[in-house]
Order: C-alpha cells, then structure tokens, then sequence
C-alpha cells in the first residue's frame, strides 16, 4: 500500500481519503434529511484538515463516514486505495480498528480500566501480544507515562483527552480523527491536546480535526468549512 | 479478539455489577436446586412404595367383589357385596386350587380400643389363621387366632406392636372394642413403617367375631386375601381362584364377574405411575421456576446492554466486530446461569442430605436429574442470553456512542 512508509514524508501528495460525490440520506419519504450532499474531498497522507461550520451542517455525518462508523448512501469513498464504501460492518469494523484512531469530545475512557488498560483496548480486538509495552509507549508519546495505572476518574479532563489520544495512536493508525476534541475542556487543557494533535502531525501522521470553535482550527494547515451537507469554502493555511 | 479475552471482558463487567449478578444466579440455583429437591424425594417416595408393597408378600392376590360391568358401566372395585364366607371355603379347597397356600378372608373397620391403662384408634380386621401367612408376618409373643377361634366367636384379639405399645397391653389383657371385651393373646412382630400407613399400628380378631359383634354383615366379607404356594405359580392360583369364584358366584359369562382379582406386582405397577405422576408434576413445577430464572437473566442482560449502550459504540469504533460483542454477552449470561446452575446443585445435593435427616423425609438423588438440570440450566441462559446479545451486536455505533 505503501501508506505506511510515506508517514514520515509529510503531506506526500499521496491521497488517504478520497470522497467522490458522496450522498448521506437519513430517514425516508418526507421525513428525509440529506445530511451530505455531493460531497467530494481528498485528504492526502501526512496532512493536517480542520472541518468546520455550525451544528447541523453535516460534519457529524462526514466524521461519522470518514471514520468508517457509517457507510455513505451513495457515493465512493476510497480509503488508502480501498473503496470502503461497500464493506459489510464486520469489514468495517476491521478498517477502524487497523486504520483509524478516534478522538471523541466524551473521551470515551471506560471508568473502570486503569489509563493503560484502556489505551490497551483497540489491540485486544487484533490479537497483538506485547499490549502493555505499546500502550505505555503510547502514553509516554502523549506525556503521560507517569499515570498509567490512574483511572479516568483520578485525571483531569485533559489527562484525559490525552489518554484518548493515546489509545487512538496505539494501533498506529493511517488516519487519527477528532470529533471536537477540545469541547469539553477549559482554555488550558485545550491548548496541551492541541499541542499533542500538532506533534503527532509533524511527525508525520495524518489528522483530520472536526469542530466548530475557530480557536481549534488553526491546529492544522488546512481548513474546509461546510453548511448544509456542502463543501462551502476552503482555506489553506 | 480471542475467547480469552472476550471472556476476561464479560467476568470483569460481570464483576463490576455484584450485587446485580448474585441477584440474576439465585434465580437458576433456585430453580436447579428445586429440580434437583424434588426429583429427589420424588424418587425416594416412588422406592418406598415400591419397596413396602414387596415386603407385603410378591405372593399375594387379592380378591375384591365389584367391579362388575352392569349395562356397561363400571361398577368399581369393592362396590358389591359378592364376597362370602362360602368363597372362602371354596378357596381353601386344595383339590380345586392346589396352587394357593392359604386363604384370609378380611373384614375391617376402624375403630377405638380400650385398654386399662388408655385408648387408642386403630383398624381392626376380622379374619382367619391365614392373615398371618397371606401378610408375611410372624408373632412376636402369645399365639395367633386359630381355627377354634373362629369357629367359636372366641373374643380374643391380636395386636400390632405399637398398638400394643399405645395401649399399654400384653398377653393376657383385656381391650375393649365397642364396650365388649377382647383378651389380647398375641403381639405381631414389627414389620417397620414406610410409605403409606404403619404395618405395625392394626388388630385382627376372628373374623366370626367381628361380622357379629363388630362390624355386621354376616356372613360377607371385605376381601379374600389369598397366596401363592411360591411367585412362579401366581398365574395358576390366579385362574384357579377365579374358576372357583366363577363356579360359587354362578357365573357363566367371564365377562361379568362381580370380583376383581389383583396380584402385587399390578398394585406395585399402578402405585409406581401413581407416584410417577405427580413426580413428574413437582419437577414440571421446579422446571417453570428454572424459567422463571432463565427470564431473569435475559432481563438482566437487556438492562445491561441498554445502560452499556456507549461503551458498546465505543468498543465498536475501536474495532470490536458484531460477533466480538455477542460473543461477550452470550458469555456474560452463559457465565450467569452456569455459576447458578453448579451453585443449584451444591444446594440441591445439601437439601438431600439435610432434609432426610431433619424432617424424616427420604430423598434419593441420582446422577441423571442432576445433569439434565444444569444442562437446561445453562441451555437456558444462552437462549436468553442470545437475544441481548444480538441487540448489543446491531447497534449502530454512532447512535450507541451518542447515547450519554
């Protein structure tokens, strides 16, 4: 695939994500909301993408189909040269355990697995072996190799983001995808998981932030605004 | 992700709600241990029927009048009044019936006995020297009735042994029945109680005494108890009994007899289906609460898929396939009825032991039960796991993970 290899290049030119004409329908009859229309965005390996615009434009549907948690209604989507866009969900579910790391704006961290034992999760659903050394190795990436064995509960919001963070960066994943990942934390917290966002992308892995706060877009080099399920403007940065 | 470890994740949720789990496994041990308890006794009660109508002699026939077929309808057994002395005598007419040993007509009622030193309610039965060969009992003192007895209307009365005990009589006494006396000249060797009544709590006069002075009917009698010379000539002293009856009653048509005769081993057959029966109906009541359970743990299982629906999302999003997370709740509710089900029988094994020793209840508990009631057990926690569990492999990740 030759994904892998190019991470260290940076911005390659080499196209992760490709979405052509990708329509999302939910509901039917007169009851149907289109919540992406002929929508079409290329994400090369080693960028940095922010996606923003206000509640209801659609970018929930687009995290929702680039991370591989939705299929599109029609449309292609191409994933590392592989037209995910058909798979079965146990097809897909393998796309985002392999693929993709997920950064959500609830954490997401289960309350009573120490920070490890949930940076550990996505392997155990591959079978990897040496589970705890990639898992503190993650956390040390994310600085927090001195609380490993604190639950999400002795953290603080951004502890805990960055916990997430790690368990996203566990699998080393093509792609890392954060649904508004400052959301739920104050001013400073926010700045450390954005710093963490921008390391990880200057070294060479590729990112795409999903929000509505303008103080988050500046975290990656490029930004696509959207309202109504279209690509309205986009902005390099 | 590997068995290990999908069972790992459902121990440590299964864990992580005690209190919720323990509640979920009483169901189905309750529900196995009740199988298993009354199975058990059951079983124990079907023995002992079965044992005490062999200790009452594998020899023995029994004649009841009745059960004629009058314009065909049933009369019942022991409806007439169609047994005599007569057939007695016929009976015992080695000539005609050379395979029956002895004969003993019975005529019974219960009533009061009054002894010197107290009173006691027992069953009294009228009948010849025969009683004591056709019952299979011997004498633990004095002597029985005899011929003379008989013949005479002699007031004489022999005692069971704990009749004898609650009336505080001996050889020798007077007990009074019905205002008249009886001169107690023997006391029965303990046969031992089980199943239905006490073999050892009965009296027996001569059977003329007590068609005239105690229960009436001159010359008609209850039943004919008879025995065979030895088990293998049942059959025979079967026909030839019911020739000789036939023959005195002046019947000509074998189909309308106004006698049945009935050898042990059909009572021992009707007893045990009598028993069989309502084993069956205790168990089918024991197996309805093992539903019961069974139902508990899909209950248990739904509450935790719909209050686990985001860490199932989130499982998803990271990789968790369909058949990764049903895997995990079959499991967890498998795990549920299992521990249940081996608690189930520890419990039921311990009723076994203690209930026979408190209550003088016999249980027997045997190996087949035991295992069809934690095979159903555990059947019945993946049926009822199944369900939950294909609701927790279908959500959709993205409505799971917005659940909050």
């Amino acid at each position: 695939m030759g994904v892998a290899a190019s991470v260290d290049q940076g911005a390659s030119g080499v196209e992760l994500i490709h979405l052509e004409s990708v329509n999302k329908v939910y509901g039917s009859g007169d009851a149907a909301v289109l919540a992406l229309q002929d929508f079409s965005l290329t994400v090369s390996v080693g960028e940095s993408l922010a996606v923003m615009g206000p509640s209801g434009s659609g970018k929930s549907t687009l995290m929702n189909i680039l991370g591989c948690l939705d299929t599109p209604s029609s449309g292609r989507y191409w994933f590392a040269g592989e037209d995910v866009s058909r798979l079965n969900e146990t097809e897909l579910a393998h796309v985002r355990n392999r693929r993709i790391g997920f950064v959500f704006q609830q954490f997401q961290l289960l309350p009573k697995l120490s920070a490890w034992r949930n940076v550990e999760l996505p392997l155990l659903y591959r079978n990897v072996s040496d589970r705890r050394r990639l898992a503190l190795h993650a956390l040390d990436q994310v600085g927090l190799g001195n609380r490993i064995d604190h639950r999400p509960n002795q953290l603080s919001g951004g502890q805990q983001q960055r916990v997430a963070i790690a368990r996203a960066l566990v699998t080393d994943p093509d792609l890392i995808l954060a649904d508004e990942p400052t959301g739920n934390l104050d001013t400073a917290s926010s700045r450390d998981v954005l710093a963490v966002l921008r390391d990880l992308n200057e070294q060479g892995r590729t990112i795409v932030v999903i929000t509505h706060d303008p103080e988050v877009a500046p975290v990656a080099k490029r930004t696509v605004h959207m309202r109504d399920g279209r690509l309205v403007e986009e902005i390099a940065a | 992700m590997s068995l290990f470890h999908t069972i790992e994740t459902g121990m440590r949720s299964l864990l992580g709600h005690r209190l919720r789990s323990v509640l979920t496994t009483l169901g189905i041990l309750f529900g196995v241990a009740a199988v298993i308890a009354t199975v058990g006794i059951g079983q124990a009660s079907s023995d002992s029927v079965a044992a005490r109508i062999t200790s009452l002699g594998t020899n023995l026939l029994t004649v009841s009048p009745g059960s004629t077929f009058a314009g065909g309808v049933f009369g019942g057994s022991g409806s007439g009044n169609s047994l005599t002395m007569a057939d007695v005598t016929g009976l015992q007419d080695r000539q005609n019936a050379p395979d029956i040993e002895a004969v003993a007509p019975v005529s019974q009622g219960r009533v009061s006995l009054v002894s010197a030193s107290g009173n006691w309610s027992t069953t009294v039965s009228g009948s010849t020297p025969g009683w004591l060969v056709t019952n299979t009992r011997t004498l633990d003192s004095g002597s029985f009735i005899n011929a003379h007895d008989v013949a005479t209307r002699a007031q004489v009365i022999v005692l069971g042994s704990t009749t004898a005990a609650n009336l505080g009589a001996g050889i020798g006494d007077l007990v009074k029945v019905k205002q008249i006396p009886f001169e107690v000249i023997g006391v029965l060797a303990p046969a031992g109680s089980q199943g239905f009544g006490n073999q050892d709590d009965l009296a027996v006069v001569p059977i003329s005494t007590a068609q005239d002075e105690l229960f009436g009917g001159a010359g008609t009698v209850q039943r004919i108890l008879l025995s065979a010379t030895s088990p293998t000539t049942i059959g025979s002293a079967y026909l030839e009994a019911s020739q000789i009856l036939l023959q005195t009653h002046h019947i000509t048509d074998p189909s309308q007899t106004d006698f049945t005769i009935t050898t042990q081993t059909q009572v021992l057959s009707t007893a045990q289906a009598v028993t069989q029966t309502l084993t069956i109906l205790l168990a089918s009541v024991a197996a309805i609460s093992l539903l019961v359970g069974g139902i508990g743990v899909m209950n248990i299982m739904l509450v935790s898929v719909t209050e686990r629906t985001s860490e199932i999302g989130l499982r998803k999003a990271l990789g968790a396939t369909p058949g990764d997370l049903f895997r995990q709740f079959v499991i967890e509710a498998g795990t549920l009825t299992a521990v249940g089900g081996l608690l189930g029988v520890a419990m039921g094994l311990a009723v076994g032991y203690v209930v026979p020793r408190a209550a003088n209840i016999a249980v027997t508990i045997t190996p087949l039960p035991v295992l069809i009631a934690v095979s159903v057990a555990v059947a019945v926690g993946l049926v009822f796991g199944v369900y939950p569990a294909l609701r927790a492999a279908r959500l959709a990740p993205i409505d799971a993970l917005r659940a909050q």
